[in-house]
């Protein structure tokens, strides 16, 4: 078994330890990691969900750095409907209900995805002018209506209900988190 | 006495419509004897929750912006014991609940959880899957249920919508003594009708005072052909239909005001196939709601339901099966529907004939302005000259005016 499956009195330890090293922007996988590291959290702190972790992890693979970033993405809220903030495999001893622990790596882009849609659209709603403005090359500034919105469009998307059974990535034109993680690149 | 707030935080499809209508039409009885329901309007505890957990709700979720802040300032404002109930704050993460039991201020804080047998709820939850626009088979619906993963958008939903032990995990139950969590468990078919509202009368400390209790938004169910109707219906409509048009017409109109009133009709039934997978859930939720020792109110053997009957009316095969049901009950909705559209249609001429009333004065209006503005120019050409001066008095003096 890996070091990310063992529950045991040290697996809290070392998921903080796990939060720690994604705020300094690391990007080991939760099953990778077997080190126990210091944690400013208070005892009985909820860990971030494995949703919110595994998309902190990519942003740091995509190297997206801003002051501020890890902190918004680890208490972010999943946008819409589906599986509630879930709890990393090994953490806690496996409860005979409730929704079952996960390796976030596994986790479908669709659920990292209702993560950033909620980070895009907050960013979005503190400078609604941001859907009207881009920044050219030569450093500076003119209006370009439409441009940025066209390139969120497949993020936002994901804000309008899918009336159908599945997660739908109701993406018009490329990678939905890719579309995301780039936003947050620029504008995070 | 110490402030005290009640929050109730689910489940769906356990007489919490009747609750939440009771404790809104009767807030101002309520507060006479201390205890605060704080809405304005009838669905304001269900925009704050919206608000809260940021979910798309066909729309509505426009006019929840901000609900969830005046909520809980209000909650922080009121004095006595505070009631906030809607059952979709079952779906709140553990962050979620964390930070709005923070925002509802410092009290002594009772979670309270109504809770029904899942032999009940499932078919329930389906239904209403489908009266909110689902296509989705009641088959491929009890499979997505089975699945470990519960990863799709049913699944997920339902489980985090229904699962008892786990809503309270969530809403942090463990950190509160187990006196102060109360969970509410409705009563078996065949039971008095008033005793689940008796039951939340004496958890929220509501006995005794004189309530009316006559429900006017009762979430009502539909029957097999019925449901499969509408069904039908949402995957006809699915690209033609915005949400403002589906809720008056198909919700409302259609589900809740004619579909819901055919009692006669084959009501919809956890198949018994599924009933050994379900009794062994409801195991589980009932060992550990007894280990933590939470107030019931009821009984937790209520939570294994009835074992569902041998003759099962599959709403996926009605149409082929029973066909002549789905058309009795397709002739009521056309019937409502054309209803409608005559009510329709005489409110649309008669405001025609308004805008043409409306028109006719506008034009006449105009047309007394334009005679008033052509007099006040022959006036102010003839008072320019001694002629004409003499003319304008010649003018009043027949008219009996003196200027």
């Amino acid at each position: 078994m890996s070091a990310g499956t063992d529950s045991g009195p040290d697996s809290s330890a070392r998921a903080w330890g796990w939060v720690a090293h994604l705020r300094d922007g690391g990007t080991t996988p939760w099953l990778a990691w077997s080190t126990t590291g210091s944690t400013e959290a208070s005892p009985g702190d909820p860990l971030p969900g494995a949703q919110q972790l595994e998309l902190l992890r990519r942003l740091n693979l995509a190297g997206v750095r801003s002051p501020g970033l890890a902190d918004r993405v680890l208490a972010a809220d999943a946008t819409g409907r589906g599986r509630p903030d879930l709890e990393l495999v090994g953490v806690a001893e496996p409860l005979p209900y409730g929704f079952a622990p996960v390796d976030p790596a596994t986790l479908s882009d669709a659920e990292l995805l209702r993560v950033a849609v909620g980070l895009v659209a907050d960013v979005l709603a503190r400078a609604p002018d941001l859907t009207n403005r881009d920044t050219p090359e030569d450093g500076g500034e003119r209006q370009v209506p439409g441009q940025l919105a066209r390139r969120v469009r497949p993020v936002l998307a994901l804000l309008v209900e899918d009336p159908d059974e599945r997660l739908a990535l109701l993406s018009a034109a490329g990678d939905p988190l890719e579309a995301a993680i780039a936003f947050l690149r620029e504008h995070g | 006495m110490a402030k005290r707030i009640f929050l109730h935080v689910g489940t769906p499809k356990t007489g919490t419509s009747f609750l939440q209508d009771v404790l809104f039409r009767n807030r101002e009885l309520l507060a006479q004897h201390g205890i605060v329901y704080p809405a304005d309007r009838f669905d304001a505890h269900f925009l704050a929750a919206v608000d809260l957990l940021k979910l798309p709700w066909g729309g509505l979720e426009a006019d929840a912006r901000g609900a969830w802040a005046d909520l809980a300032a209000k909650v922080r404002a009121a004095e006595g014991t505070v009631i906030v109930s809607h059952e979709i704050l079952a779906v709140a993460s553990a962050a979620q609940a964390r930070r709005a039991i923070a925002d509802l201020g410092e009290a002594e804080l009772h979670l309270v959880v109504s809770a029904r047998d899942l032999v009940r709820q499932i078919p329930a939850e389906w239904q209403e899957n489908v009266k909110y626009r689902s296509e989705i088979s009641y088959a491929r619906f009890l499979t997505a249920l089975r699945n470990p993963r519960r990863s799709g958008r049913v699944a997920s939903w339902f489980w985090t919508a229904q699962e008892v032990p786990d809503i309270l995990r969530r809403w942090g139950a463990a950190g509160l003594p187990p006196e102060r969590v109360h969970v509410v468990t409705v009563p078996q078919p065949g039971a008095p009708r008033d005793l689940l509202w008796q039951r939340f009368a004496r958890v929220l400390g509501l006995e005794g005072l004189p309530l009316d209790l006559t429900a006017e938004r009762a979430n009502v169910s539909l029957g097999v052909p019925e449901t499969a109707l509408v069904r039908r219906l949402n995957r006809a409509t699915r690209h033609s239909l915005a949400p403002d048009v589906h809720r008056p017409f198909v919700l409302e109109l259609l589900a809740h005001r004619t579909l819901a009133q055919r009692t006669g009709s084959p009501r919809l039934t956890l198949p018994r196939r599924e009933h050994r997978w379900v009794q062994e859930t409801t195991e589980t939720w009932i060992a550990a709601l007894e280990k933590a020792g939470y107030d019931v109110v009821g009984d937790l053997a209520e939570l294994r339901g009835v074992r569902p009957p041998r003759r099962h009316a599959d709403p996926d095969s009605v149409v082929t099966t029973a066909p002549d049901q789905v058309v009795d009950a397709a002739v009521d909705a056309i019937a409502a529907l054309v209803e409608e559209a005559a009510r329709l249609r005489r409110r649309e001429v008669d405001l025609e004939r308004e805008l043409a009333d409306t028109r006719h004065q506008l034009a006449e209006a105009r047309n007394v302005s334009v005679r008033r503005r052509a007099a006040e120019k022959v006036v102010a050409r003839l008072e320019r000259g001694g002629a004409g001066r003499r003319v304008l008095g010649a003018y009043r003096s027949a008219r009996g005016r003196a200027e």
